[in-house]
């Protein structure tokens, strides 16, 4: 019931005001003659409101005439009213009709696609093939073929070994298995083969597991070269074939080197900030730009993205705080202090994760004099495991 | 002795009173729905009142309102007259056998229909 009081309130419903000695006869007649009605309340002795729905509203004259009250509209609501004081902007509906059209037309195209699960397979070669399928932006969601799509992408990708292919309203999800290859340690156990050096330095220690070792403590080994090679020798038996093992330990030396000056500028801010908002397409910005050109301004950029015709869409919001530039001059033990802490952060942050078992063995600082400052170089002397290991050719 | 159509109808009246046929009548719907355990209101025309808290009361199997002010409601139901005092009473739902009664509730009363 409260529903279909709902669905009523949608169509149209009035309010409807009755005067009158005889209110509780009027209520008491329109139970009895079926017209609905609900919400009455009582304003003053007298008088009454209620709602009605708006198709029922010509059943109440001769039970007015009967109780002999008047009957005024209070309030009118819902979609017949509205429609009703709109009924001459005929544009404005055709263009919701219209709008309404395309917008329906356009999710019937595929707006987006999304690859999930891939790992070696780039993006790039699974959407190929996924042109190559026929699923491509653009295309009418109507003709494709899930099954005829996951078939043939299977045949175009030999390395996938399973396809899933979902269309999300306007997106299509493409998710796939790849198939599993075999790693270093899992090659290095079934296959015969040499360990040799990926990176250049001096050797301070070989521990050969498996094989011969060809270079010795103390000698450089050039990137490239064979460390240990997945050969027995012997004096009584003919080579033996084996695969490689073994532990190498190198000193490599990693320069860093910037030049400093003596003058140098700060930025001190002014506090006052400014905004504008702007849209970026594929990393070519477009803002309003309203700035002082002849001030200078710190940038800070947040924006929210997404893909629509596999281009990338951002909206941006700018912060641009104001500052000016001041002129200092530094001191040689502050360039000195500044250039260890950013050796040290450039070690720790590029050299150190790139390497295997690594630790510092020594650091050594020299400087150089120039016009307007001073070079510095750092020269950090690194431990570390290098060796790759390579399958035999023949 | 011929009586008259009047007369035959007051004679009628006058000997089903005697025997309180109504009352025996409602006495077997009684004992019947009992037996069978079946609701009372179902079998007889008696009215159920179902109140929420002092905010809300449903009235199934009504006659007709008698009266209806913002502060005082009185309806007749098939055996009784129930009587609500309130403030701001409204009558939020109104069909064939129901009546939800909503406002700020301070007491129902009941009157009998025969005195």
């Amino acid at each position: 019931m409260d529903f279909d009081k709902r669905i009523k309130s949608i169509t149209g419903t009035v309010v409807v005001q009755i005067e009158g000695f005889f209110t509780e006869r009027f209520i008491n007649l329109c139970k009895i003659n079926n017209v609905k009605i609900w919400d009455i309340r009582n304003i003053v002795n007298g008088v009454i409101r209620f709602r009605i729905d708006i198709s029922e509203f010509k059943k109440l004259k001769p039970i007015a005439k009967r109780t002999k009250c008047k009957v005024t509209i209070k309030n009118k609501e819902g979609l017949y009213f509205t429609f009703h004081k709109y009924r001459k902007r005929k544009i404005f509906a055709l263009l919701a009709i219209v709008l309404v059209i395309v917008s329906i037309a356009f999710s019937t195209f595929i707006w987006n696609i999304e690859v999930v699960g891939n790992n070696y397979i780039s993006n790039e070669q699974i959407l190929n093939a996924l042109k190559e399928s026929g699923v491509y932006i653009g295309k009418n969601k109507a003709f494709i073929n899930n099954k005829a799509v996951t078939n043939n992408m299977r045949v175009l990708l030999s390395d996938l070994s399973w396809v899933g292919f979902e269309l999300d309203g306007t997106k299509a999800i493409i998710k796939v298995v790849e198939k599993t290859k075999m790693d270093e340690d899992d090659i290095q156990e079934n296959v015969n083969g040499n360990i040799i050096a990926d990176k250049s330095g001096v050797i301070t220690k070989i521990i050969p597991e498996n094989g011969t070792a060809l270079l010795k403590e103390g000698s450089y080994a050039q990137e490239g070269n064979i460390l240990i090679e997945g050969v027995i020798y012997s004096k009584l038996l003919d080579p033996t074939y084996v695969t490689a093992k073994g532990i190498v330990m190198i000193d490599k030396k990693y320069n860093f080197s910037k030049e400093y000056f003596y003058e140098n500028t700060k930025k001190e801010y002014k506090g006052k900030v400014r905004y504008t908002v702007g849209i970026s397409v594929d990393s070519k910005e477009y803002m309003i730009n309203y700035l002082n050109k002849s001030l200078k301004y710190d940038i800070n950029k947040s924006s929210k993205s997404f893909k629509l015709f596999g281009k990338l869409i951002s909206f941006d919001l700018y912060k641009f705080s104001e500052y000016e530039e001041v002129n200092y001059i530094k001191s040689y033990d502050d360039i000195i202090n500044e250039a260890k802490n950013e050796a040290e952060e450039y070690i720790k942050s590029e050299v150190l994760p790139n390497a295997r078992e690594a630790g510092i063995v020594n650091s050594v600082l020299t400087t150089k004099d120039t016009e307007n400052g001073i070079i510095v170089d750092v020269q950090y002397t690194i431990n570390e495991q290098i060796g790759k290991f390579v399958e035999r050719n023949n | 002795m011929k009586l008259n159509k009047k007369e035959r109808k007051k004679f009628c009246s006058t000997i089903l009173k005697n025997i309180n046929v109504k009352e025996k009548i409602n006495d077997a719907k009684s004992k019947f729905s009992e037996f069978l355990e079946i609701p009372q209101e179902v079998v007889s025309n008696y009215t159920k009142i179902t109140c929420i808290e002092d905010t809300d009361i449903l009235i199934e199997g009504y006659k007709k309102i008698v009266d209806y002010y913002d502060n005082y409601i009185k309806i007749k139901t098939n055996n009784l007259f129930v009587i609500i005092d309130g403030s701001n009473l409204d009558i939020k739902e109104i069909t064939d056998s129901e009546l939800v009664i909503s406002g700020n509730i301070y007491s129902l009363n009941y009157k009998s229909d025969k005195g």
